[in-house]
């Protein structure tokens, strides 16, 4: 069934149309409603085009905030005539295109390993590339650095020893370096969460189906399961893109010692140099705005008029693929990419937390442990505050995240209400921002707008700001989810006289539950992580752990900051398993019922 | 001994309770400064007393755990005041500030940061006040506790005050791959030896970065910046705990540049890396984050003059100045724990790369100049 068919089905939200907005110059009844229901939406799209529109004037405004306006070209001709700037584009696309195509093909294939075939341990495993995503980025870099620096690394020693090699085996200063650690320790665990839900619901009557018309698995996979998956997949393929274009803090890490600069750091740089030239830094965002916009758009087109429903009344639940002989060495696959990818970051992480110098032994050799950076943090004035503000700004942004997504999600999947279309190309505009442009961009729009004032320094304020950021994963993620659901069923609920909400909160959301877990997991170590987004728009009493974070590495405080880092993936690790828990509830509710 | 430095002293004037009350009162209606321009031990009791009623002080401050720490912790113990510590670092303090301004909110009582943001941001904005007038404690007015008898502005004005001054390294080097004397001037660092083997402090970046490249541009000219920089293919590092890590484990020989903080970190780990001074330039004096500034139209004025006077007074330096590994310019301070290579020697010279004049008239089309040289 199309999406369009959906709409058409849904009579609640769309009455019947064919009457103009203006009849004869005369607004008619009907037209008024579809502009009252139309109001939400446009409201929403003039609240998350606001930072778009501050960031283009801005790349045209020479003076800064407060001054006289000054208007001119001179921030783009600065911006793209800057020797450099050519290199960092380059190479910015160099790690872009390494780093994509092979995230989703992994990401792709342990997703449908770990959730339509029976593998071994697979509900564990999956769980750990959740872990993955919650441990943070930075030390886990620093980890790999000890293992493949091109002259000490632990791995290119044993290397050079075992094989009598000269030239070093690896060198993580390098665009391999860097796709290397992305890939291993944030884009393959992120694939296998965004595409999990969509798996997940995939209807298993349709592969038990290919299977007895004598379909070979790779067949079954290749034919049935991909084609059913294409929204999920290139919605995390954009996801993934956009992702690796704003990415910095490996790159500076890892890319600085190899003269590989990229564009993102770029933007950071101007938007806090001193003074800070707004200006080329806002038009180096632009291109980011525009290339958001097209890739939105296709994703849209390619997803009209076509079907990729895969839940209905008649679904039932069925055993696991077989995979038969592959078994063994798929598990044993699985399971080595996630000790890689988890295991080993996360005992480095934690083994780091108590060494003297994060990962470093002493001159003569030997390896002292301490306490005292956990002391430390536990000790300090504003740990607790800092962990209740991170408990509270999480949890209440994933809350709202589920609902506000999924309604909105709805809104754009099943209603037929106007300016649905362009909603849906601009709730992807929050990614064309790197954090520090969101936070400035938030910021100015709270101070600069009298109704919003007492937002600035908020915890509302914050969680506003997180919402802002994270609606392009969030809502699509609740479409893709919604897309696979047939609207049959809320059909059935409501010709038995159940009212919208109660088809929402009793059929949709147990139905979207692997997709809204996602979500509240995804806001809530976002919320916990998130350094950039906060920065300018906390105060004192709003501070959360990520800023801690800061103060701790600002220091060189390395172990201080990990220490947090532990408890903060601690944390998530704890979010993930409520939220898992809610959501097997909600959908063995639904099974019952 | 004045009142503040002792909390019992504090007490034993509550006799004077009534008077103190009054003179509370009146400071909150009239500006402090009107009680007295030199050090007077009334006025500042009736500071303390009307910066204890407005309870609370909002300062930006360096993002460093450790300064936060001293900071809030101090001032709370000594006066009873919260501090509100916000840790935006110093372009993102003037990001916010500068937002607040524009939308007529003024939020900010003091501001504590490097040299960038309050010469280049703060002051040209118009958004201190004289810092000055609100020095009142006669322990801290004393020009006898000064080095050379004055206390320090940065500015002409006298908006900014300086509260530190130390030599801080730049060039650090593995005495395992380089005996101790072997490398001695910054033309030996250009030692065709060297190639692809020195990592450099990234040149592109603002503050020390720029003051660095500054410095080698005015000091030994452009060639020798582009040796340095092209020629002589070093690893550009923006991370100081990796260029240490370098040094230290010998993957580098040595680092321009470095980082006191990290090098000594790992020099505790007993790595054989150490400092050296080239003998064919002057040495660079820093004031790391030592501008203090009062921000016009604070939220809590009084709070905000009577940090002034804690922050400079022998306990606030000697909280301070440890938390960020920096020497102050009070002469009454104890700094044992201080290194000898910060301590200026007054036989050598030095440049003051936090000099007023050297940042915005030297240091800034210097390092422009050297950027384009090096495509940056």
């Amino acid at each position: 069934m199309t999406e369009d068919k959906l709409e058409r089905k849904n009579l609640n939200f769309t009455p019947a149309s064919g009457s103009n907005a203006l009849a004869g110059g005369v607004m008619s009844s009907h037209s008024m409603f579809k502009f009252v229901q139309a109001a939400p939406v446009l409201f929403l799209i003039v609240l998350l085009l606001s930072p778009v529109a501050i960031t283009v004037i801005s790349s045209f405004r020479l003076s800064l905030p407060g001054e006289p306006n000054v208007w001119g070209l001179t921030g783009w001709i600065s911006a793209f005539t800057s020797p450099s700037i050519y290199d960092a584009i380059a190479n910015t696309f160099i790690l872009a295109i390494m780093r994509v195509p092979l995230a989703i093909f992994i990401g792709a294939l342990l997703a449908w390993l770990l959730i339509r075939t029976n593998i071994y341990g697979r509900k564990w495993i999956e769980f750990l590339f959740w872990i993955s995503f919650f441990l943070p980025t930075l030390p886990i870099a620093v980890a790999w650095t000890i293992l493949l620096d091109p002259r000490s690394g632990w791995v290119n020693k044993l290397a050079a020893y075992a094989f009598n090699r000269i030239e070093p085996l690896f060198n993580v200063f390098s665009f391999g370096g860097i796709t290397w650690v992305h890939i291993t320790a944030t884009t393959v665990p992120v694939m296998v969460l965004l595409l999990g839900p969509a798996f997940r619901a995939l209807d298993p009557s349709m592969e038990e189906s290919a299977r007895m018309c004598g379909a070979s698995r790779p067949a079954i996979l290749r034919r049935i399961v991909m084609p059913l998956m294409y929204p999920a997949l290139m919605m995390a393929a954009i996801a993934s893109f956009i992702r690796s274009l704003e990415a910095f803090e490996v790159e500076l890490l890892l890319g600085m010692p190899g003269g590989i600069r990229v564009y993102s750091t770029k933007i950071q740089e101007l938007a806090t140099w001193e003074p800070p030239r707004y200006a080329p830094s806002m038009a180096l965002s632009v291109p980011f705005i525009l290339m958001l916009f097209a890739l939105a758009y296709l994703y849209q087109r390619f997803l009209r008029d076509k079907t990729f429903t895969t839940i209905s009344g008649k679904s039932t639940m069925s055993q696991p693929l077989d995979l038969g002989s592959w078994r063994w060495p798929l598990s044993l696959l699985c399971m080595l990419i996630a000790t890689i990818s988890v295991i080993l970051p996360a005992l480095t992480l934690v083994v780091g937390s108590f060494m003297e110098v994060f990962g470093m032994v002493r001159a003569d050799g030997s390896i002292h442990f301490t306490l005292n950076h956990w002391k430390i943090v536990f000790n300090d004035s504003v740990f607790v505050i800092s962990l209740i503000n991170t408990l509270k700004l999480a949890s209440g942004t994933a809350i709202i995240a589920v609902l506000f997504y999924s309604i909105l999600a709805y809104t754009l999947v099943r209603t037929k209400i106007l300016g649905r279309d362009f909603l849906s190309l601009v709730v992807w505009m929050p990614w064309a921002f790197p954090g520090i442009l969101i936070s400035l961009s938030l910021l100015w729009m709270y101070l600069g707008t009298p109704l919003l004032v007492p937002l600035y320094g908020s915890m509302l304020g914050l969680m506003f700001a997180m919402l802002f950021k994270e609606m392009p994963i969030g809502v699509n993620l609740m479409k893709t989810g919604l897309l696979q659901i047939s609207v049959e069923l809320e059909d059935a609920a409501r010709m038995c006289g159940a009212s919208w909400v109660q088809i929402y909160f009793r059929l949709v959301l147990p139905l979207l539950a692997p997709a809204a877990v996602t979500v509240f997991t995804i806001c809530f170590i976002v919320c916990v992580k998130d350094i950039s987004t906060m920065i300018l728009l906390s105060t004192a009493d709003t501070r959360p752990l990520s800023l801690l974070v800061l103060d701790y590495t600002s220091n060189g405080s390395f172990e201080r900051g990990t220490v947090v880092g532990v408890i903060s993936a601690g944390l998530a690790i704890a979010a993930a398993l409520i939220g898992r828990a809610i959501s097997d509830r909600l959908s063995s509710g639904l099974g019952r019922s | 001994m004045f009142k503040h430095s002792n909390p019992s002293q504090t007490y034993s004037r509550l006799s004077r309770r009534s008077f103190m009350t009054c003179a509370a009162a009146a400071s909150v209606f009239a500006p402090v400064q009107s009680f007295a321009q030199v050090g007077d031990a009334k006025a500042f009791d009736a500071l303390i007393a009307a910066a204890q009623k407005e309870g609370e002080l909002i300062l930006d401050g360096p993002p460093i755990d450790d300064t936060r720490e001293a900071l809030s912790n101090g001032f709370k113990a000594r006066y009873g005041i919260k501090v509100s510590y916000i840790s935006s670092g110093s372009a993102k303090s003037a990001a916010r500030v500068r937002a607040e301004r524009a939308a007529g909110k003024f939020m900010l009582d003091i501001f504590l940061s490097g040299a960038d943001t309050p010469l280049l941001s703060f002051l040209p904005n118009g958004w201190l006040d004289p810092a000055s007038p609100a020095i009142i404690d006669p322990q801290v007015i004393d020009p006898q506790k000064w080095q050379d008898g004055h206390i320090w502005y940065a500015d002409p004005d006298k908006r900014v005050i300086r509260l530190l001054r130390y030599v801080t390294p730049t060039l650090a080097i593995n005495t395992k791959l380089i005996p101790k004397g072997e490398l001695t001037t910054w033309r030996g660092v250009l030692d065709s030896k060297w190639r692809g083997q020195l990592i450099a402090k990234d040149p592109g970046v603002t503050g020390s970065g720029a003051s660095l490249i500054a410095y080698f541009y005015l000091q030994f000219g452009p060639d020798f910046v582009k040796s340095l920089y092209i020629d002589q293919k070093p690893v550009i590092s923006r991370d100081s705990r990796q260029a240490a890590q370098a040094l230290a484990v010998g993957n580098a020989p040595l680092w321009v540049g470095p980082d006191q903080t990290e090098v000594v970190r790992f020099q505790k780990l007993g790595y054989p890396i150490e400092f050296v001074q080239p003998t064919d330039g002057p040495g660079i004096i820093s004031g790391g984050w030592g501008f203090l500034g009062l921000m016009n139209k604070p939220p809590h004025p009084n709070a905000a003059k009577l940090f002034i006077n804690w922050l400079m007074s022998t306990e606030g330096q000697t909280a301070f100045g440890k938390t960020v590994n920096s020497l102050s310019l009070r002469t009454d301070v104890n700094e044992s724990w201080a290194p000898d290579f910060a301590r200026p020697d007054p036989k050598k010279e030095y440049l003051d790369t936090y000099n007023y004049n050297f940042i915005l008239e030297k240091r800034d089309p210097a390092f422009e100049k050297a950027k384009a040289l090096l495509s940056l």
